[in-house]
């Protein structure tokens, strides 16, 4: 199967953080990791643009990020942890039943019933 | 891996994300420190699968992906009212050099405060004129009358929150 990357992506990308930060808290990086994860290989992230998706999500009051209090015995910068909201988790629901209805039209229309 | 070892390029390739943002530099202190810490952490991740450092930077670089587009897209991550009010800050020719860009940052505030105000005002002193002279506060009038009291109040927070922020000497992410 071909890479699942770029606009393919865009428009589905914070949902798809939303849905990540159910199973908890986790940094930008190891937001990538477990998306990559998810995606068998095929989902490919550039990780730039995870946090512009990040502050949009953040702004809306979806998650919410701070800063580590330190830096836990590893070298190197702090990191910004971002957690799931009550909103957020709303919201991940929401997405779920919009993608749900989503891929039933569009996979009825292409022949692919779900 | 301490700053000094840390490639020079990562510092670069961020400013040239982010410095051009229009947003305060507490936004931007923050976006810029978040996106440093990411390119540490993916070169890191690069060096320990032994690769040497020249390749894991270029490779931790690549994943970060196409930098126009995540410029463009952190602009549009900044509240709309933010990016007026800082719209005109990367442009030199209109930055005066002799007050110090912090107290530039407030006084940009207190200017688009005053404006709302004014707007405020305008509104509201034809209303009260209408109530002065007798006529009825009709619903059309209250429109703008309600919108008027909303502008000079949402103008007051503003010179209010820069005020206490500056007595209260806020500094929680240092600019570069």
């Amino acid at each position: 199967m071909s890479d699942i990357a770029g606009d393919k992506l865009r428009g589905h990308l914070e949902g798809l953080i939303l849905s990540v930060l159910e199973s908890g808290e986790a940094h930008g990086l190891e937001i990538v990791r477990r998306l990559e994860r998810a995606g068998q290989g095929v989902l490919r992230l550039k990780e730039g643009s995870l946090y512009p998706a990040l502050y949009r999500l953040e702004n809306g009051g979806l998650v919410k990020g701070e800063w580590e209090a330190e830096t836990k015995g590893r070298r190197g910068a702090r990191r910004r942890i971002y957690h799931l909201t009550a909103k957020g988790v709303r919201e991940l629901e929401k997405s779920r039943t919009q993608w749900r209805e989503f891929s039933r039209i569009i996979g009825g229309i292409m022949g692919v019933p779900t | 891996m301490s700053d000094a070892r840390m490639p020079r390029e990562f510092e670069e390739h961020v400013g040239s994300a982010v410095d051009p943002i229009p947003a305060s530099p507490q936004r931007k202190g923050s976006m810029r420190e978040e996106l440093l810490a990411h390119l540490r952490g993916a070169y890191e991740q690069e060096l320990a699968n032994n690769m040497p450092p020249e390749t894991a930077m270029a490779a931790a670089i690549d994943r970060f992906g196409n930098l126009d587009l995540i410029r463009n897209d952190l602009r549009q991550s900044v509240p709309l009212l933010e990016r007026l009010i800082f719209q005109f800050k990367t442009s030199e020719s209109v930055r005066p050099r002799w007050i110090p860009e912090r107290e530039q940052v407030m006084l940009r505030w207190i200017l688009v405060g005053v404006a709302l105000m004014a707007i405020g005002m305008g509104l509201i002193l034809p209303a009260l004129a209408k109530i002065k002279a007798g006529e009825k506060f009709t619903t059309g009038a209250a429109i703008p009358f309600a919108i008027g009291v909303a502008l000079v109040l949402i103008g007051l927070f503003m010179i209010g929150l820069k005020i206490v922020r500056r007595l209260s000497g806020d500094q929680r992410v240092t600019p570069r």
